[in-house]
């Protein structure tokens, strides 16, 4: 990374967009909670086929997809701070580029 | 519960409508979770775009766009289980409503079965005359009733198969509401999530670039640590487990572009040939291997793994218009990149082996792991080609000597840098340029423009390298013998893949611009004497124009070229007839068979035949085509002469040597010889006689001469086979412009309505035929006559390329 781009980094700015991101990644959480239990309201039939194996399945797969998402929403919050954290400290290091952060 | 039961008591089928309702609701919950993540995804990209606009940043906010646009395609799936929930439920609720409506004439055919019955039982006992009427009546309504239940029975079973249908239907695509592409229900499928997240547009290695670069950092801090020179290196388990984790990764990513690019740039080109060097040798060849965690197969996979990468993340790198290197796509290693590779690969580097310190130039482990690799570009397999041709070069030029000598390594014994190999061919992986081959094998499309392109490297791959891999000094068995250790006769096995490699790598000249280059490119290599020194350095019938471990691929490319073959030798394109000549007359000295038990004079005048039929079909053949045919024929006559003669040569000097007796003599140069096939067969059976006694009765101490008579009895027969088949190929070919038969006796076509070979003919039919023959076509005689003066001239045009015989002919 250049100091030039260094410069154009706003760590308080990063550090809400990473709470924002962790904000995602709960909801998409949420929702895969929320598909994890879709097959839950049916029983077996008592004659005949039905839907409640599908249902599961669905479940199960959007439970898997949004928590995926969920994860990777997490580990780029946490890299978002993580790299505004960095960025400072390097930022510590070069003469005249060091602007004093309040989020770090 | 048996139907037979459900049906007694009218069950209703398939699921409770009220909690599909609730799942559909459940489902609509979700949805609007899903639209509520994609809003708030959007206010974090646009809180990120204005926070951070470095390159890292543009890559974060790749990601969460492709987030951004994928949620709303898994909305829609959503959306489509919701629907199908809603619609089964609404058919399972008018099916209930219908089950109750058959409960209620259930009840009601039942009860008037029950009073028929009793009226029935009631009338038992009486006998005056209106009893029999009435008890007819209770009989009547008994039945009707009886009748009744068992139409609401089988209405019943209906409504049970229509809900049924409905809920199949139903499950059918809340099955493709996730997994369209249904590949949920194959065995490969891990991860029913990653077929939703791919549905919707998130690709998992967009998604993972944040977990590629942490497994990447991991990759490297591995890699660097496998130091070959701590001791002992194959038994030390801190090492293994850091080579077995550094394979369990590259598995993992062993597709991964993304994972490939970025391990590889971020250790070097350098660090990269360093590895490779480590990997191979950690553990023998031979002896004590697969000690703990280190085992071939795992080797095996570290290395196809590499090479895997090492092909995806130098795809872009090709030759542009102004003839250099460049980087045709973003994305992937840079020509930079390359470039230090190549300089790392011509250096000499040190690696342990055996714990002892060897050095080896780093072609060699660089090479051997990108044979693992496949669909390299045309641009870096020219690349390496080219900067490994130049250094051997320049080390001939600079009296360095050839062959293994430029890439030897200084191990005592061979080191098996190719894994891939079993241990009976593992001294392969020590001739960078066989691997090469392999990597062009692996590179369809890619390898043809490299060889349409570059032949200069052709040339030296085919005329000026040494294959040769000579034998370290110590003898540690036939595993790791190398290449023509005992004798000069020890076939080039490198050379001999190269020559297999040909067919595939060339390809059919009809079928791509660069193919049709590629063949001229090597007919031109190899029959053309200012590219092949060869040719001037012995005559034809004594040396080896063509290398003999070359014959059978250049053979079989002959054969995938043979409609341009034919062409040719009808017309001569910028290479020159003359250089086709000699390659086809040389070629045909190969008198091996293949699998199916085919000499290369079966094939090539069985895919000559082809050709001919399909110009026949499209109406396109000439009796220019039959000429080339005849040519064709007459030059691997030639080369067939020149090799029998040659064995027979061989034979007289085995003779001469060992045997006693003239008998003994003819039987070895029989063995020497094939049992032949086919065509060579028919000649043979042609001309008569056996061969054993024809021979021993003419046998001197100069067999050539009886050899020559026999070549001369072979060639004569191709020749009347030739002139035969070309008479019928031609009568086939006119055929439709004869006038129906006018006259009795005449049998054009057989019972099936197929058109008789003109040698089938019987004399009526043949003379009638000639007699209506189209005026401005030759007929058949002039046929043959002109075969037979294509295929004479031939024969005297290439008796320029030998030797008189002892008689002086």
């Amino acid at each position: 990374m250049s100091s030039a781009d260094q410069l154009e980094l706003s760590p308080s700015r990063l550090e809400s967009a990473s709470e924002q991101l962790g904000n995602d990644a709960l909801e998409a959480r949420f929702t895969a909670d929320l598909m994890s239990v879709a097959g839950g309201p049916l029983g077996d039939p008592e004659i005949g086929i039905g839907v409640r194996a599908a249902l599961i399945g669905l479940g199960r797969a959007y439970g898997d997809g949004f928590r995926t998402v969920a994860n990777e929403l997490d580990a780029l919050a946490a890299q978002v701070t993580s790299t505004a954290r960095l960025a400072v400290l390097v930022d510590n290091n070069v003469a005249g580029y060091f602007t004093p952060s309040d989020a770090i | 519960m048996t139907l037979a039961g459900a049906a007694a008591r009218f069950d209703y089928p398939g699921d409770d409508p009220a909690a599909l309702v609730a799942a559909a609701d459940q489902l609509d919950l979700a949805a609007a979770r899903v639209d509520r993540l994609t809003q708030s995804i959007q206010l974090s990209r646009q809180a990120l775009r204005e926070a951070w606009t470095t390159q890292a940043a543009e890559l974060a906010d790749a990601d969460i766009g492709v987030l951004a646009t994928g949620l709303p395609v898994v909305r829609s799936g959503l959306d489509a289980a919701q629907a199908a929930v809603l619609t089964h439920r609404g058919t399972l609720t008018r099916i209930r409503a219908d089950v109750d409506e058959l409960r209620i004439r259930s009840l009601r055919a039942e009860h008037a079965i029950a009073a028929a019955d009793a009226k029935f039982d009631e009338l038992a006992d009486r006998t005056d005359p209106m009893s029999g009427l009435l008890r007819q009546s209770a009989e009547d309504a008994g039945q009707a009733a009886t009748a009744s239940h068992q139409s609401v029975a089988e209405e019943y079973q209906q409504l049970v198969h229509q809900a049924n249908t409905s809920a199949q239907s139903c499950a059918d695509a809340l099955a493709s509401a996730w997994d369209p592409a249904g590949r949920s229900r194959s065995s490969n499928l891990a991860d029913p999530g990653g077929v939703l997240l791919s549905r919707g547009g998130m690709s998992v290695s967009s998604l993972s670039m944040l977990r590629i670069q942490r497994e990447v950092e991991e990759a490297i801090a591995l890699a660097t640590q496998i130091d070959g020179l701590q001791q002992p290196t194959a038994t030390d388990p801190a090492l293994q487990q850091r080579v077995a984790r550094l394979a369990a990764i590259w598995d993992k990513d062993s597709d991964n572009g993304v994972f490939a690019t970025r391990f590889f740039s971020t250790l070097g080109a350098d660090g990269t040939v360093d590895l490779l060097a480590r990997v191979g040798t950690l553990i023998q060849p031979t002896g004590p291997a697969g000690t703990g965690a280190l085992t071939d197969e795992l080797i095996r996979g570290l290395q196809t793994d590499l090479g895997a990468g090492l092909a995806m993340s130098t795809t872009g790198i090709e030759y542009g218009p102004s003839g250099l290197l460049q980087d045709s796509m973003p994305g992937g290693l840079s020509v930079d990149w390359l470039t230090a590779l190549m300089a790392r690969g011509r250096s000499q580097i040190t690696v342990p082996w055996n714990d002892v310190p060897i050095q080896v130039s780093g072609y060699v482990p660089l090479m051997a792991t990108l044979a693992q690799g496949q669909g390299f570009s045309a641009g870096v397999l020219r690349a390496l080609g080219d900067d490994m041709r130049d250094m051997e070069v320049q080390y001939a030029a600079n009296g360095n000597g050839a062959g293994d000598t430029v890439w030897s390594s200084t191990a005592p014994v061979r080191v098996r840098w190719d894994w891939s190999t079993d241990g009976t061919r593992f001294p392969m992986g020590n001739d960078p340029f066989t691997s090469w081959t392999a990597a062009m094998m692996g590179s369809p499309g890619a390898s043809t423009t490299v060889l349409a392109t570059d032949p200069a490297l052709l040339n030296h791959l085919l005329n000026g390298r040494s294959w040769l891999l000579r034998d370290s000094g110590e003898d540690f068995g036939a595993t790791q013998w190398l290449y023509r250790v005992a004798d000069e006769n020890e076939p080039l096995e490198g050379l001999a893949a190269f020559g297999n490699a040909l067919p595939a790598m060339v390809g059919q000249g009809a079928l791509s611009e660069d193919s049709a280059t590629a063949f001229n490119n090597v007919v031109r290599a190899l029959g053309d004497n200012s590219w092949n020194a060869r040719i001037d350095a012995g005559d034809f019938q004594e040396s080896d124009w063509i290398p003999p471990e070359l014959r059978p691929g250049v053979g079989t490319m002959l054969v995938l070229n043979a409609d341009t073959l034919n062409s040719v030798f009808a017309e001569p394109n910028s290479v020159g007839s003359e250089a086709f000549s000699r390659v086809l007359a040389d070629v045909a000295k190969d008198q091996g068979t293949d699998a199916n038990g085919h000499t290369v004079i079966d094939r090539l005048m069985s895919a000559q035949y082809s050709v001919i039929a399909a110009q026949s079909v499209d109406g396109a053949i000439s009796t220019a085509d039959l000429e080339a045919q005849a040519r064709i024929a007459a030059t691997l006559a030639h080369g067939h002469g020149a090799a029998n003669i040659g064995l027979q040569q061989t034979s007289d000097a085995a003779h001469n040597a060992s045997v006693a007796t003239v008998a003994g003599v003819v039987q070895l140069g029989l063995d020497h010889s094939p049992t032949p096939v086919t065509w060579t067969t028919q000649a043979y059976q042609l001309f008569g006689g056996d061969l054993v006694q024809g021979l021993t009765s003419q046998f001197t101490q100069d067999t050539a001469l009886p050899a020559r008579n026999e070549t001369s009895d072979w060639t004569s027969s191709l020749a009347d086979e030739v002139m035969q088949t070309s008479r019928n190929q031609w009568y086939a070919f006119v055929f439709d412009e004869l006038p129906p038969p006018d006259m009795p006796g005449v049998q054009l076509v057989d019972p099936t309505g197929r058109p008789y070979a003109w040698s089938e003919l019987d004399r009526t039919s043949a003379l009638w035929a000639v007699r209506e023959w189209p005026p401005d076509r030759e007929k058949p005689r002039q046929i043959s006559s002109q075969m037979w003066t294509a295929f004479d001239g031939q024969v005297a045009a290439m008796k320029a390329y030998r030797i008189p015989y002892a008689d002086g002919t």
